[in-house]
């Protein structure tokens, strides 16, 4: 459990680094896990407490095929996975383009799924496939 | 992998190069901007970010690209990012690089003579 704050991105994405460390875990899929949990990290800040903080649980799990991770927290109710595929062109012509953090969750692991926990908050399932 | 970013700059034949080590990420973001903006308002017209000590980059930090490149104006995309180059990302932030579609826009080197000759 951490705090949901800017300044501790660093901290949770050397925790799932070192959680994949133990397992001996190949560096290239474990760095695209890493990416997908700081993006849906920094959207729970950012968007979800909107930087008024609060608590954040990352766990991490590796059942030999894949590294699992799962973030919890108590912000108001978003599912990312209802969102649909930008339109990076679109995006990019734009003075200021969204959708980015999304779109790198998407393409950065093998499955993600969202639930709503009976507690309230979110619960958010990142699943990178280990070769 | 801590989340800091430090920046240095320096101009080689005209062009500013801002040198880069640590994390690029939501934390950090605003630092780059701030930095790169001061260096535009002192007179830079063209930029090399020298990533080679960047050991990470999100999408925060493409979204300053992003936002650095629209600095310099230009009617389009292509013409806002012809002046600003990067050099030496590693292979993750290339990766981040060509998810988001920027290798499509904004050119990389491994050479910073080839960057500065480039503009």
């Amino acid at each position: 459990m951490t705090d949901a704050a800017l300044d501790k991105l660093g901290e949770i994405r050397e925790f799932v680094k070192s959680a994949a460390h133990n397992y001996a875990l190949d560096e290239v899929p474990i760095s695209d896990l890493i990416l997908a949990v700081d993006e849906a990290v920094t959207n729970t800040i950012v968007h979800g407490y909107k930087g008024r903080g609060g608590a954040i649980q990352v766990h991490f799990e590796f059942d030999g095929a894949a590294a699992i991770v799962r973030l919890r927290d108590e912000a108001p109710g978003f599912d990312p996975c209802s969102y649909l595929n930008m339109d990076l062109k679109d995006a990019l012509e734009k003075d200021t383009p969204g959708g980015f953090g999304l779109h790198l969750i998407k393409k950065s692991v093998d499955e993600l799924s969202y639930r709503i926990p009976e507690e309230g908050g979110n619960e958010l399932t990142l699943v990178k496939r280990i070769a | 992998m801590s989340s800091t970013l430090g920046i240095s700059v320096s101009e080689e034949n005209g062009v500013s190069v801002l040198r880069l080590n640590g994390s690029l990420d939501a934390n950090t973001q605003n630092n780059l901007e701030e930095k790169a903006d001061e260096v535009i308002q002192a007179g830079a017209s063209n930029m090399v970010l020298d990533l080679d000590e960047v050991t990470y980059m999100g999408s925060a930090g493409l979204r300053a690209l992003h936002i650095i490149a629209g600095k310099f104006g230009g009617a389009d995309q292509s013409e806002r990012f012809a002046h600003l180059k990067l050099l030496n990302p590693s292979a993750e932030v290339r990766r981040v690089l060509k998810t988001l579609g920027f290798d499509n826009y904004i050119d990389v080197f491994d050479n910073l003579d080839d960057a500065i000759n480039s503009f």
